[in-house]
């Protein structure tokens, strides 16, 4: 059918900030999805609070309302663009729920807006428990027996519904608190008790288990005609019980047999049949090992982390088919992007294995519950593709950029006692580190059935992992006469060159040698979705070790190329913004004349879809794999600055080799990152510097204490996103810190400095290494202690004096010319009255480009890739020292996962914890403020109450922000001790109970009840330093998160939430376009 | 045993050598038409596919025999149609239990196997220079010299492509029993069809007669089929000259369906020609356009040859086209006879999946079709359930 008529104008939705479960895929899914309708000459809108997305970019959309997710948002921009249709399903869950919502509000209709792809009906039938269930007895699909149970009295129905062996799952507790898999009868019983009791509404589903099955999922696109292709099948490694985000995956599967396929296949067009689904949908699948049986798990009616994986996977842009067909085109018109000369109905083919490995934030929550569930845990994941699982899987290790590999030691551990006892528990535990285990436990000689039934793996992936361990063996004990031949086979398995350098006890470099000497180098081989069937156009690749490579140069193009490093997994501290800033540095390259390399392996990101650059390289960020494309490619250079500190941590290595590092020198980036030299450097610039010292032992770190004064700012040194970083304030913490950090930081420095309280603020600065020009200084709302990137960012900066304001922008440019920054930095700063101190120097871009790109207009990545290719800041007509006050005031607040990751404290501090961003535009502070606290769901519906407990040393300042919530008709609710404070100054407060109070039969209402009755919408705990998990504050910020009631930790961002509450709503809704005017050309 | 495989045009690739002849060295150890298959699972299904027959097929998804062949032990005894396989990486360890190892299969059809070969190069040579003949041999101790590739080029052309072909269709009458109540009789005529045809035809609950291709018409009129399949199978149309005869009309007396081969005879029958493609059609994944209503099928193929539409006679409807190249795919022939209007129907491939797929999909709507059309005293059978497989066991 050809396109629909009368569609000229169309909103999409975006998903808002990135969380555990919702990230970058959503921008991969939403900038291809506004790509599609602008070549289709229809006008885009779009609603996305996310600054850091390349779809909220000023010339993604037509108009772009970074705003709130909310009815009212949508209602306004309803009213101010008159949009004809509607695209719902590029948002993740959350747009997919506002869609909801504005159909049950009857909106759509008064509106005369027209939901474009999967319909809202089918967006039901795919979301609502019981419907789902309902479709799928209609069209014939087994769904998993399950019950929802409210007393004990339902003990005996559930029984005979469902039967043991079964899952426990309370209603609304945090992780699945109090639930759990059941054997027989009697844990049925005294499961079910526990779970009503741990259950805030007395609610429990009860559901068959599907432990230890596998989980298949298939991703399905139909069209409106009624046409559906299977564009990927894949596997999870993990059996059912493991959150599929939280699994390893395989495409395409590879344990079904031809005739268990196709019984899933049928299974999952027959569903996307009987849903009307428009558009594409993941459909997940349970299967009995050796039968036929098969349950239907869940349906997700719209673009997601899966279909994303699955772009990548096989070079299939599900997300701008989808698109093509919600605007009524079938399956058999759109044409193919990849080869051009297929449609978009030739169901993809694949001849190589793409596998995903998620990437966990243990690094900075060591306090979590790292097992593994139902639950995601992760915030990001890594693909590999090689020509065998094996391959892939070694990649994938590599691509994790993690400094443990996770194999782990070498040698011969069968021998240290009680280890095979160790093993095996490590087996069982079925966390993170199993896969790390899993090569421990074949290395020991542990059979793979043995693992298999420890894990629930199926033996299949085991036997082949046990294929690796062998080949490490053979590595260990090849001799010169077999050395090659082993080599060649270690490779083959995809074993990086520094694992093998590790097994001969040798240096990377030496491995390196030794291949290039026994002539055994990777080829590189095209994703072209057909196996090589068609000519394909799309130059995608990845490397293995095979005979014949398909990634000619890109002689033909006569332009100069350059290598773009892209910044691997999503994790905190290194984001979806460092995937923005490659993306811009591809465009800005191509936009200077140069063809565009990058090399990533974030398969949820734009920077990885395939017509981002001239050429994609989908390959680990690691020294080995970047020098195997450089020399192929032979760049004229490579640029690091924009992946974030995985790409500037190659530096050292790549210039070693002789690859010409584009931009700011490796000298100048050692200055940077090695303290005592850049001290030397402020001292020689007479700027400022917070006092400290590096240290190696404790005794010289108490020494160093004595001398600088407690409290300190402990850090280890090469740091990413503060990383081990705490404030000590006596001698028994420092030690405590010096102890854990030395364990894992052995060899390198640990930082003391001194703990200045005042405010922070941020510059990203251009530079070609004579003059610079500050685009803007940003603003911390919280003062030094909170890591920047868990504060409130604030542009134009009203704390900060213009003296000190002029300090910040003179002290940028001279460290950006004694650096010679060519290309970006960003420096971070303490303000205290008219003092100036600088933090440090980040010779990248950084997390705050997009916001500040986003607020003043100034196109930074475009204008420093220019600077970094060697052009000046004259030529692009800038002859400032800093860029104007933008006209509006602009927030930028941090946005924590933190019910996604029970066990872990939600409170701010040195060590960054949050996973996105939300931002917000207004006429003052306060009013930009206001939006991005609406958009954490502050505002919900219903009487506003707030929450308070507030340690002594900072009750007088929350008078103040009592107040101001009172006077703006709040129900304050306060412990004891609180509430007493404000009612001698004249603030009525409703007293609570703490938890420890009701536990010793105090009577009244607890905080438990006005948490979990929805009487609060917000929690404001200040607490005091040095309290422990068992104490109440900690119980009362988790049950808060585990409602997702935002916790507000520090009081500088009380006092900015009572200001935005106590000053109103703003004017409405402003697009993007119409905020921007100061404009680069 | 390192091995070689090498084309007509002397492009070759090495790997290693298993099955077959093992221990025979210096000459070939298999020739034929050196074809590929894009399909990523399913290998049982495709290695008992009897269409493969002189073939040396090349497995484009690297990893072969992960899962074993499944089965309750009768997968032992299954024949394996290709003259050798070549791929990327093929599982020799353990497989999960009441499965068989594929080499163990493999070599007991003595089909020889060429593994750790680049087979994306090889396929994307095959794309761009056409199928051709290829030898599989052992790498002799003196290894490839021009003189020895030179002598492998010379194995590969000597031989027709008809001549390596083993012949796969029925030679005699056969009658098939359904496990239910039989409805009566039908037939197929048998050019090498795949087992899963004749079970999910069974499944309808027609006594099945599997004809051989030269039965004459009055012979097979005889039998009283409600309905009469021609199968797929290898080779060209012509090479079945007899076939085409009786085929000739015979939708005048009873309703035809062809599908693969069978709809290459019935074209031929029909007076249309039939042209080599350019690039031939190799995997489970070729989109056809099913014309009447625009819905796109997709679908499993192994063919270079389509029926040429420049020559199909007045009466004959070209019913589907190929989404990518726009190459008949298939046809059906109105008129009036015996109270039908729609005499006979034919495509030139597999439902994706199988065979089941084809009969429950395709066969089941032509025979509905019939029986709309006001057919009398014909019966419409049970649509046979796809997805309960195609499994050489089954």
């Amino acid at each position: 059918m050809p396109r629909l008529k009368g569609i000229k104008r169309v909103l999409v939705l975006g998903s808002g900030p990135i969380v555990i479960g919702q990230a970058a895929e959503f921008d991969y899914s939403g900038t291809q999805a506004c790509k599609a309708l602008k070549e289709e000459g229809i006008e885009v809108c779009l609603l996305n609070p996310n600054p850091a997305t390349i779809m909220t970019d000023a010339d993604m959309a037509d108009r772009t309302y970074i705003e709130p997710l909310t009815v009212e948002s949508v209602c306004q921009v309803f009213e101010k663009e008159r949009p004809d249709g509607l695209i719902a399903t590029m948002g993740g869950q959350a747009g997919l729920n506002l869609a909801v919502k504005l159909a049950e509000a009857g909106l759509l209709e008064e509106y005369g807006v027209r939901v474009l792809g999967t319909d809202v009906a089918a967006i039901r039938k795919g979301e609502d428990r019981d419907l789902f269930r309902e479709t799928m007895r209609e069209i014939g699909q087994p769904v998993p027996p399950s019950m929802i149970v409210t007393g004990m009295d339902q003990a005996e129905e559930a029984l005979r519904v469902v039967g043991v062996p079964c899952v426990i799952r309370p209603a609304y507790t945090l992780g699945g608190t109090g639930g759990g898999f059941v054997n027989n009868i009697e844990e049925f019983k005294a499961s079910l008790e526990r779970g009503l009791l741990a259950s805030p509404v007395h609610e429990v589903l009860v559901e068959a288990s599907l432990y230890g099955q596998k989980e298949i999922e298939f991703e399905v696109i139909r069209d409106s005609a009624g046409n559906a292709i299977i564009v990927c099948s894949m596997e999870n490694i993990d059996p059912m019980g493991i959150h599929t985000g939280d699994s390893i995956v395989v495409a395409p599967t590879l344990t079904l047999s031809g005739r268990e396929h196709q019984m899933l296949r049928r299974a999952a067009l027959d569903i996307v049949h009987g849903l009307g689904i428009c558009g594409a949908c993941n459909v997940q699948m349970a299967l009995k090992p050796a039968s036929s049986e098969y349950y239907v798990i869940e349906v997700n009616p719209r673009v997601s982390r899966s279909s994303a994986l699955a772009s990548k996977a096989t070079g299939y842009p599900i997300a701008r088919v989808a698109t093509k067909i919600a605007l009524g085109y079938n399956l058999d018109e759109i044409v193919n992007e990849v080869t051009k000369k297929t449609m978009a109905c030739n169901e993809p083919v694949i001849d190589y294995v793409a596998l995903k490995l998620p990437r966990w934030p243990w690094d900075k929550f060591s306090e979590g519950q790292k097992t593994l569930g139902l639950q995601m845990k992760s915030t990001g994941e890594v693909m590999a593709i090689g020509r065998t699982f094996q391959e892939a899987l070694g990649k994938g290790i590599s691509s994790l950029d993690q400094k443990n590999e996770l194999w782990g030691r070498i040698g011969r551990l069968e021998d240290t006692p009680g280890y095979r006892e160790q093993v095996v528990k490590g087996l069982k535990a079925g966390d993170d580190t199993r896969l790390m285990w899993i090569f421990r436990a074949l290395a020991i000689g542990i059979a793979p059935s043995e693992v298999s039934s420890l894990t629930g793996i199926d033996k299949f992936f085991v036997e082949r992992i046990a294929t690796m361990v062998r080949v490490e063996k053979e590595l260990i004990n090849s001799g010169p006469s077999d050395r090659a031949s082993v080599l060649r086979r270690a490779k083959e398995l995809g074993l990086s060159d520094r694992r093998i350098a590790a097994l001969w006890g040798v240096t990377e470099q030496d491995v390196r040698e030794a291949r290039e000497a026994a002539r055994i180098r990777p080829v590189f081989k095209m994703v072209d979705t057909c196996a090589g069937e068609f000519e394909a156009e799309t130059p995608y690749y990845y490397s293995t070790y095979e005979s014949i490579t398909e990634a000619r140069p890109l002689d033909s193009d006569s332009r100069p190329k350059v290598v773009v490093l892209g910044g691997g997994p999503i994790r905190i501290g290194q984001g979806i913004e460092f995937d923005y800033c490659a993306v811009h540095a591809a465009w800005a390259l191509e936009r200077e004349g140069y063809a565009s390399i990058i090399i990533n392996n974030n398969p949820e990101t734009v920077s990885t879809d395939f017509n981002t650059a001239s050429r994609l390289y989908f390959e680990p960020l690691t020294f080995e794999h970047v020098m195997n494309v450089i020399d192929i490619e032979k760049p004229a250079g490579v640029l690091v600055g924009f992946g974030g500190q995985t790409a500037i941590n190659l530096v050292d290595s790549l210039t070693k080799a002789g690859v010409r590092v584009l931009g700011t020198g490796p000298d100048a980036i050692d200055i940077t990152e090695e303290r005592g030299r850049f001290i030397a450097l402020l001292h020689d610039l007479g700027i400022p510097a917070i006092q400290g010292t590096a240290v190696r032992t404790k005794e010289d770190a108490l020494r160093a204490s004595e001398i600088i004064g407690f409290p300190l700012v402990v850090r280890p040194s090469y740091v990413l996103g503060g990383r081990g970083m705490a404030i000590v304030y006596n001698r028994d913490e420092l030690v405590q810190f010096m102890d854990e950090a030395m364990g894992e930081n052995e060899g390198h420095d640990v930082l003391l400095d001194k703990y200045v309280l005042a405010v922070e603020a941020e510059v990203d600065v251009v530079s070609d290494g004579i003059s610079a020009f500050v685009p803007a200084i940003i603003e911390h709302v919280e003062r030094s202690g909170v890591h920047s990137g868990d504060s409130i960012a604030v542009i134009p900066s009203g704390r900060i004096s213009s003296k000190a304001k002029t300090k910040i922008v003179e002290y940028s440019l001279a460290l950006c010319r004694a650096l010679r920054v060519k290309g970006i930095a960003n420096i971070q700063f303490i303000v205290d009255g008219d003092t100036v101190y600088c933090l440090e120097v980040n010779p990248r871009a950084s997390r705050t480009v997009p916001f500040v790109t986003k607020v003043t207009g100034f196109p930074i990545i475009r204008v420093a890739t220019g600077l970094s290719l060697g052009r000046t800041l004259k030529s692009y007509g800038i002859t400032a020292k800093c860029g104007p006050d933008p006209v509006r005031y602009a927030v930028k607040m941090p946005v924590f996962s933190w019910s996604k990751i029970p066990g872990v404290d939600p409170i701010v501090g040195p060590e960054m914890k949050s996973t996105g961003e939300v931002m917000g535009f207004g006429d003052t502070e306060d009013h930009a403020m206001l939006k991005c606290f609406d958009t954490q769901g502050i505002f919900r519906a219903g009487p506003a109450g707030a929450l308070l407990t507030v340690a002594d040393r900072e009750k007088a300042q929350a008078v103040y922000v009592a107040e101001a919530l009172s006077r703006a008709g709040w129900t304050l609710y306060a412990t004891n001790g609180t509430a007493a404070y404000l009612e001698e100054h004249g603030i009525p407060a409703k007293r609570v109970l703490k938890f420890s109070e009701s536990d010793n039969g105090q009577r009244g209402q607890g905080i438990h009840e006005v948490i979990t009755q929805g009487k609060v919408q917000v929690v404001i705990n200040i607490f005091t330093k040095g309290e422990r998990a068992e104490r109440d504050g900690f119980k009362i910020r988790a049950l808060a998160s585990s409602r997702n009631i935002p916790v507000l930790t520090c009081m500088d961002t009380s006092l900015a939430f009572a200001k935005a509450v106590a000053s109103g709503a703003g004017a409405g809704l402003v697009a993007l376009q119409d905020v921007l005017s100061s404009r680069v050309s | 045993m390192r091995g070689v495989l090498c084309l007509e045009d002397g492009f070759h690739l090495e790997g290693e050598l298993r099955g077959g002849r093992a221990g025979v060295t210096g000459t070939a150890w298999t020739v034929g038409e050196v074809v590929f298959t894009t399909g990523m699972t399913g290998y049982e299904d495709i290695l008992t596919d009897p269409s493969y027959s002189g073939q040396i097929l090349v497995f484009s998804f690297p990893m072969l025999g992960n899962y074993g062949v499944p089965g309750d032990g009768n997968a032992r005894s299954v024949r394996v149609y290709p003259k050798g396989v070549v791929t990327r990486d093929l599982w020799e360890g353990p497989v999960g239990e009441g499965s068989i190892p594929l080499t163990e299969i493999l070599d007991n059809n003595h089909c020889p196997v060429l593994t750790g070969v680049d087979t994306r190069s090889l396929v994307i040579h095959l794309r761009e220079h056409g199928t051709q003949k290829g030898v599989i041999a052992p790498v002799p101790d003196t290894g490839l010299t021009d003189d020895f590739i030179g002598s492998l080029i010379r194995d590969a052309t000597l031989l027709d492509l008809k001549d390596l072909r083993e012949d796969v269709a029925a030679r005699e009458l056969t009658w098939l029993e359904p496990s239910k109540t039989p409805l009566g009789p039908c037939a197929l005529m048998d050019f090498g069809a795949k087992p899963g045809l004749k079970r999910a035809l069974l499944d309808m609950g027609f006594r099945l007669a599997v004809l051989p291709p030269g039965m004459p018409r009055e012979d097979v009129l005889a039998l009283e089929p409600a309905f009469v399949v021609l199968s797929g199978g290898p080779g060209s149309p012509d090479e079945h000259p007899k076939a085409i005869e009786t085929v000739r009309g015979l939708w005048d007396k009873v309703p035809v369906y062809g599908i693969g081969l069978g709809h290459l005879v019935m074209a031929r029958a029909a007076g249309a020609g039939v042209v080599r493609l350019k690039c031939g059609h190799y995997g489970a994944n070729h989109p056809v356009k099913e014309l009447a209503t625009g819905k796109v099928l997709i679908t499993s193929q192994n063919h270079a040859l389509a029926v040429d539409a420049g020559t199909l006679p007045p009466g004959i409807e070209v019913t589907h086209r190929n989404a990518n190249d726009g190459t008949v795919e298939g046809i059906r022939i109105s008129g009036m006879s015996a109270g039908r209007s729609i005499l006979a129907a034919s495509v030139q491939f597999e439902l994706q999946g199988s065979s089941y797929e084809t009969v429950s999909g395709g066969l089941w709507s032509f025979l509905r079709e019939l029986r709309i059309q006001g057919n009398p005293g014909f019966t419409l059978p049970a649509q046979p359930l796809p997805g309960k497989g195609d499994a050489v066991h089954a």
